[in-house]
């Protein structure tokens, strides 16, 4: 039986400029080789936790613990941080507050010269950590120049480095593609059963933990609302989907439609599943029919290229028709960011004979000022948005700019749309993330533009919220072009996709053919939905994407 | 980002051990201290720019890149030069420098400011001080340009500096580029809704600039603590640093660091006892 590597009885944890605890009673036991998972909705502890098991809780943050955690048998009040380091590796979730070096080689020894290694094991961890974090090609590159995704690839490989016996990882998926956060789960997953490394993770992307954990607790107001075997409790969907949380789409749809032995993985589901009775009825999927109508956005033949002589994108043909939400996928750095900041001018073309056209508008001799009713972008990371002191002045900020008439008027009535006038007067940054990020993409609706580009803005939301934000985005019935590496998101939501791959389009157009097309979704790194692989490997060849689409297939439309 | 970014290359000025580096740094340092007459700072300037030209740094960018930033400095020099107009001030240069005026700001009963005027003297001295600011600049960007962090870390453990000394320079090595980044990202976003420099009054400008970094302070105060704590968690301060990469004390570096040291030296001398350098 294997030992126990951290115990942690923990009474509260309480930060300083909170008024309660983050953390309670909480009674935790991990043992070596364990994969354990923490799920849970933001706000949960499942972070605060994490920081208990490296001593950056008590000892960095200013935070309160009461009680005690245990890790390989040090108890983390009495040791130091550096110390710790030595045992626990911790990810956390924003790469860029953790990423220190000039170049992405330096960033990975840095653990390792930290420790006093020699030279050749500090080498031989480099280039390894490297290989299994696909990062090879990008060794002298400076993290900054890195995608969101490759920065986040890079914090995880610095742990890695350090080959700790435990490596705890903040949601390390939550911006890497599909394919990139499954070659990290393949990673970590050879570390955990190969060399035996204990795996804590906190993540809200159960399914791509399914075929790898073997435990799974749910966090929810700071306390474990339960904990156990991974397929035990991810089956108990009432209490996830209540907390918000998705359970993989084959689980969800298992208990759609009743089946009695719950399946959590692939495999697993080949097993229990019959086989679908019904016709999907999903005309709309069908290859033959493209979205048609006049064009809002036509880009042809464009490229960039960056200062550093970086080909960001080789003749790059994009059109996407008025009314509809078109989505751009592809893997991280496929130039996916630099195509949407052509749309609104922040870029302009490295080639003459680029065409980008918005709603009539040749965007690359127009000035940004005089684009921004007319299309507009949402960025990935609200905070960068944000700076105002209350939430009605970052509404107003952008209609006062160009002139409105009543511009309070209109941040009032857009807060009122979307239910948030008790917000108005509030600090925009003390909020929590769904509203940061519902102000981020509020504050660009308020001018009212005919295309809106979103850049992954559902990123980090757990999925109730994420639903949520969807469907106001909808509801305001603008143009959109979602970038996004969710699958079951680009499913529900979009009309049409464009697949970008190393600068150029690989595949483009309705959702049904896109998403249905596996081989050119993984040479980018990308995957279909669950539901769509399940039915393959049933035998039906249905462009079904979603749980609901799926379920009808089983139950019929009526059921 | 032209200046302030290492730049993996493997040139004559790279290859140097980094104590070597260290002594480039601190020399020049004491060396533009000591001098603040054009002749001697462009002497050192253009040292610089030959140095960065054997570690293919691009100086000529550089400096355009910070024409605006030199700009306000020469600005900011013209007013500190308001007040030298007293002959006694000129040691090298002709004692009428300080008398000839050429624009006539305050007169001597004028409250607090007295008199203020601009001579040929302070002209010149403004422009020492704005070379001088740009050889620091050029200085400091050839450093980083050519010296790895695990250098840096290695080549200050090495001479003790304390870890507290060790991290504060390594968090703003990595925080003034985060900075200039998340300020130009939010001047995007900005943009986009519609903010613009709506003066040509350079102080509204700045005005209208800092508030742009309300969101990239904000965030420097989040990440300065976070860089910290990810330093320790990845075993900052642990022990003493390793190194992966072949670094040893070469005869060249014995060369450099002699010609640094003299040179530094020579400056100190060449100041006090013959009063070059000075105005």
């Amino acid at each position: 039986m294997a030992a126990e590597v951290v115990r942690a009885r923990i009474d509260s944890v309480t930060y300083s400029s909170a008024d309660h605890p983050s953390l309670s009673d909480i009674d935790l036991s991990v043992k070596g080789g364990d994969f354990l998972v923490v799920t849970g909705p933001p706000g949960a502890g499942k972070s605060t936790l994490l920081m208990t098991l490296n001593g950056i809780i008590p000892h960095y943050a200013r935070a309160r613990l009461e009680g005690s955690v245990s890790v390989g048998g040090t108890d983390t009040k009495s040791a130091e941080i550096y110390e710790l380091a030595k045992t626990v590796g911790l990810v956390l979730e924003d790469p860029d507050q953790q990423l220190l070096a000039p170049t992405v080689e330096e960033e990975i020894a840095f653990g390792p010269i930290n420790l006093g290694l020699e030279k050749e094991e500090i080498r031989g961890r480099v280039r390894w950590a490297l290989d299994v974090c696909r990062l090879d090609r990008y060794a002298q590159v400076d993290p900054s120049e890195l995608s969101g995704g490759m920065r986040q690839a890079l914090a995880v490989a610095a742990i890695l480095a350090m080959k700790p016996a435990i490596i705890a990882l903040d949601e390390p998926t939550a911006l890497l593609d599909p394919l990139g956060s499954s070659q990290l789960m393949s990673t970590v997953s050879k570390l955990n059963k190969d060399l035996g490394m204990t795996v804590i993770m906190a993540t809200q992307n159960l399914e791509s933990v399914a075929e790898l954990a073997n435990r799974l607790a749910v966090m929810d107001n700071g306390v474990i609302a339960s904990i156990g075997d991974f397929g035990s409790i991810v089956s108990n969907t009432d209490l996830l989907e209540r907390l918000g949380i998705s359970p993989p789409q084959i689980t969800r749809l298992a208990s759609a439609i009743g089946l009695p032995k719950i399946p959590y993985t692939l495999t697993e589901a080949v097993k229990s599943f019959p086989r679908p009775s019904h016709a999907s009825e999903l005309g709309h999927r069908g290859a033959s029919q493209t979205p048609s109508g006049e064009p809002a956005v036509v880009v042809k033949n464009l490229h960039h290229v960056y200062e550093n002589g970086i080909e960001a994108l080789k003749g790059v043909d994009l059109t996407i028709s008025k009314g509809e939400v078109h989505a751009l996928i592809g893997q991280n750095g496929s130039g996916k960011t630099t195509l949407a900041k052509h749309l609104v001018g922040l870029l302009k073309p490295s080639n003459q004979e680029a065409v980008v056209n918005v709603m009539g508008i040749d965007v690359t001799s127009a000035k940004t000022a005089s684009l921004i009713r007319t299309v507009n972008y949402s960025f990935q990371n609200p905070d960068h948005q944000i700076f105002s002191p209350t939430v009605l002045d970052e509404l107003s900020f952008g209609p006062r700019n160009v002139g409105f008439p009543d511009p309070d008027g209109t941040a009032r009535s857009l807060l009122t749309r979307f239910g948030m006038e008790r917000l108005a007067d509030s600090n925009p940054r003390t909020q929590d993330r769904y509203t940061k990020r519902l102000i981020g993409v509020l504050s660009v609706l308020a001018l009212d533009p005919k295309v809106l580009v979103l850049d992954e803005p559902t990123n980090g939301l757990d999925a109730k919220s994420a639903a949520s934000l969807m469907k106001l985005i909808l509801e305001a019935g603008v143009t959109t072009l979602l970038i996004t590496h969710d699958m079951e998101l680009v499913a529900r939501y979009s009309q049409s996709v464009t697949v970008l791959r190393d600068g150029r389009v690989i595949k483009s157009g309705t959702s049904g053919e896109v998403l249905a097309d596996a081989e050119t979704l993984k040479s980018t790194w990308l995957e279909p939905p669950q539901v769509f692989r399940l039915m393959k490997l049933l035998g039906s060849d249905e462009p079904v994407f979603t749980v609901e689409e799926a379920r009808r297939m089983f139950q019929g439309r009526d059921a | 980002m032209p200046f302030l970014r290492y730049a993996p290359l493997n040139t004559i000025i790279h290859r140097l051990h980094p104590f070597s580096k260290f002594v480039f740094l601190f020399s020049y340092i004491v060396i533009l201290s000591v001098f603040y007459e054009p002749i001697t700072v462009t002497v050192a300037l253009l040292s610089v720019v030959v140095i960065g030209a054997l570690a293919k740094f691009d100086s000529l960018k550089t400096i355009r890149t910070l024409a605006s930033p030199l700009f306000m400095i020469f600005v900011l020099s013209i007013i500190n030069s308001l007040w030298m107009y007293k002959p006694e001030m000129y040691v090298n240069l002709p004692k009428e420098f300080a008398t000839t005026v050429l624009i006539q700001l305050t007169g001597e009963g004028t409250p607090i400011l007295g008199r203020t005027a601009i001579t040929i003297g302070g002209v010149i001295y403004a422009i020492a001080l704005s070379l001088r600011a740009l050889a620091g600049v050029l200085v400091f960007s050839l450093f980083v340009h050519a010296t790895s962090m695990s250098e840096i870390l290695y080549g200050l453990d090495s001479i003790g500096v304390p870890r507290l000394g060790v991290f504060i320079f390594m968090a703003t090595y990595r925080l003034f580029p985060l900075f200039l980044r998340d300020i130009n990202t939010t001047i995007e976003a900005q943009t986009l809704r519609g903010w613009k420099l709506d003066s040509k009054n350079p102080l509204k400008q700045a005005g209208q600039y800092m508030a742009m970094t309300v969101p990239a302070f904000n965030e420097l105060t989040v990440v300065s603590e976070n860089l910290g704590l990810a330093a320790e968690s990845r075993a900052f301060g642990a022990g003493r640093f390793s190194t992966y990469q072949d670094i040893s004390i070469k005869p060249l570096d014995y060369l450099v660091i002699t010609v640094l040291v003299g040179a530094a030296l020579a400056s100190v001398f060449v100041y006090s006892v013959y009063h070059i350098g000075m105005l």
